[in-house]
């Protein structure tokens, strides 16, 4: 699904309250939505309450749902503010704490079953992964896990594109590094 | 430094605003360098188009009892509304009207995701078995677009089964494969206690389970392969490379060999060699079967006449021990065995007698 699509399925839910769109944009952002609070608070059941939640929102909201300018955006967005939300006020969770969180491991949008197919390999780089500094492996994982735009990244982390591009660039030169000592065996 | 120019290129590919020469530089880049190209492939490619979404099981039921939330919220929104203003236009959703209605709705919900569950248990589970007898070939595609030649005696089995992630094949004989690619869905081949799991690729398996040897060679792409007794133990394959692993119930050819030496021959039983490969056509000796070639490149005679018996569909008798220790080279297009065998007893210096279907070699 596409951005043009997207868009269309906002509008349908906007104005015209279609439950068929609803549903459709629903189950096309579910699993990474959850995917993404669960790596914030680390429980299913919250992690379901606040994608639920951020859902609601969206159709709850009506025609306001027409000023988002981004969808996909606004939906990691929400769900990252009621996460860390979570994490302050139920968890007791430091401003420093929160800086620190970043996924565990990273399944690539483009090579999901490696990690299926290349135990070993898949090992190497998720240590790899989880050797990166926080922000760049939290950069990195919505750029190769969610397929995220250095813009909509830049977005959701609140940071600028340079950083962003600086993240990556890190993350590919370690990733590429540990990937090519192992090939070299 | 071609690695900081890999990864800046790299970069700019993630980022979605590398120029046109910047594309065409990584493209050059990596079909230049094939380590790069690997950690390109394993890493850094650009996900496939997926044509239709498969719909997760668990997104849809958290969505029934989701929107079972947002119907009620609103049903209490609406009493509660009623109960304040009477009058006061009230907003409606779509297909409401009453408490009654929600139950009805929550089963309609369910019943329509059992029922999506139910066309999953029809879909065909029975296993698909395509087969070729001696003197046959066979080229044909899997359900999902994977392309395989199948040589003389050979059977390959396969389930078209979509509630499995995983692509498996269960095989004897000898097969070309050229994978298709699916995001998610790894493809498997069983043959004669080996496990070869794949990623995108072209290559050949060798595996006649009365073969000395059964023989994996990869042309393009990457393979892991891993023997059954050893499972932790994974090979992973490179293009213009072959592995060969010796199957158990092959007999000895080399009559009398006892002792240390013997022993050291029996326990190499995996060898990864270089192939002979041409990398522009993606062909090797292993599998120009393929275009009709009859091929041997410095094989034994016994492999060799194990080619002959299946690519022709005979029989093949010999008596002439001494024959056994030598090696073949040779190619033929469109030959019949007689020109075959004519051809080849003037290296090997013995004669046969063709009766019927046998082939009697002195």
């Amino acid at each position: 699904m596409d951005a043009t699509e997207i868009s269309h399925l906002q509008r349908c839910i906007a104005t015209q309250r279609a439950e068929e769109a609803y549903k459709k944009l629903f189950l096309h952002f579910y699993t990474e939505l959850l995917g993404f609070a669960y790596g914030y608070v680390k429980q299913r059941e919250i992690a379901e309450e606040i994608v639920s939640d951020v859902m609601m929102r969206i159709w709850t909201m009506e025609e306001a749902l027409l000023t988002v300018n981004n969808l996909k955006v606004y939906l990691f967005k929400s769900i990252k503010n009621k996460a860390i939300n979570y994490l302050l006020k139920e968890r007791n969770f430091s401003s420093w704490d929160i800086e620190q969180i970043a996924p565990d491991r990273i399944v690539d949008y483009a090579t999901p079953e490696r990690s299926l197919l290349y135990r070993e390999l898949d090992d190497t780089i998720q240590d790899a992964v989880r050797a990166l500094p926080p922000k760049c492996r939290m950069a990195y994982s919505l750029v190769r896990q969610n397929g995220l735009t250095y813009k909509e990244v830049a977005a959701i982390m609140e940071i600028s594109e340079n950083t962003v591009d600086r993240h990556l660039t890190i993350a590919v030169k370690r990733l590429s590094e540990a990937v090519k000592n192992y090939l070299a065996y | 430094m071609k690695n900081q120019r890999f990864v800046y290129l790299v970069t700019r590919q993630l980022a979605g605003d590398a120029t046109p020469e910047e594309r065409d530089a990584l493209d050059e880049l990596l079909a230049s360098d094939r380590q790069l190209r690997e950690v390109y492939i394993l890493l850094f490619k650009k996900p496939e188009k997926v044509a239709d979404e498969e719909i997760c099981s668990h997104a849809m039921q958290a969505y029934t009892a989701h929107f079972a939330k947002i119907q009620l919220a609103q049903m209490q929104a609406n009493e509660n509304g009623r109960a304040r203003n009477r009058g006061r236009r009230t907003k409606r959703l779509l297909g409401w009207c009453g408490s009654a209605a929600v139950v009805a709705i929550c089963w309609i919900f369910v019943r329509t995701g059992s029922n999506e569950d139910a066309s999953h248990g029809e879909a065909s589970i029975t296993p698909t078995e395509v087969t070729t007898d001696k003197g046959m070939k066979k080229h044909f595609f899997l359900p999902d677009s994977t392309e395989v030649w199948l040589n003389a005696d050979s059977r390959l089995v396969y389930k078209n089964d979509p509630s499995v992630a995983a692509r498996v094949i269960n095989f004897t004989g000898e097969a070309y494969f050229d994978v298709a690619e699916k995001a998610g869905r790894p493809f498997i081949i069983y043959a004669n206690g080996i496990q070869i799991r794949v990623l995108g690729t072209s290559f050949n398996v060798r595996a006649y389970p009365d073969e000395e040897n059964t023989e994996t060679a990869l042309l393009e792409g990457m393979i892991e392969v891993t023997v059954d007794e050893h499972p932790r133990n994974k090979i992973y394959l490179r293009p213009g490379e072959k592995l060969s692993v010796r199957n158990h119930a092959a007999k000895e050819t080399s009559p009398g060999a006892v002792g240390p030496a013997a022993e050291e021959a029996t326990s190499q039983k995996l060898l990864v060699s270089e192939l002979k490969m041409d990398p522009e056509a993606l062909t090797a000796p292993e599998t120009s079967w393929k275009e009709n070639q009859l091929v041997f490149d410095g094989e034994r005679f016994d492999k060799v006449m194990s080619k002959i018996s299946r690519w022709y569909n005979v029989e093949i008798e010999v008596t002439n021990e001494e024959l056994h220790g030598q090696r073949f080279t040779a190619d033929f297009e469109n030959k019949t065995i007689r020109q075959v065998l004519d051809a080849l007893q003037y290296t090997a210096g013995f004669k046969y007698k063709l009766v019927g279907d046998t082939v009697y070699i002195n």
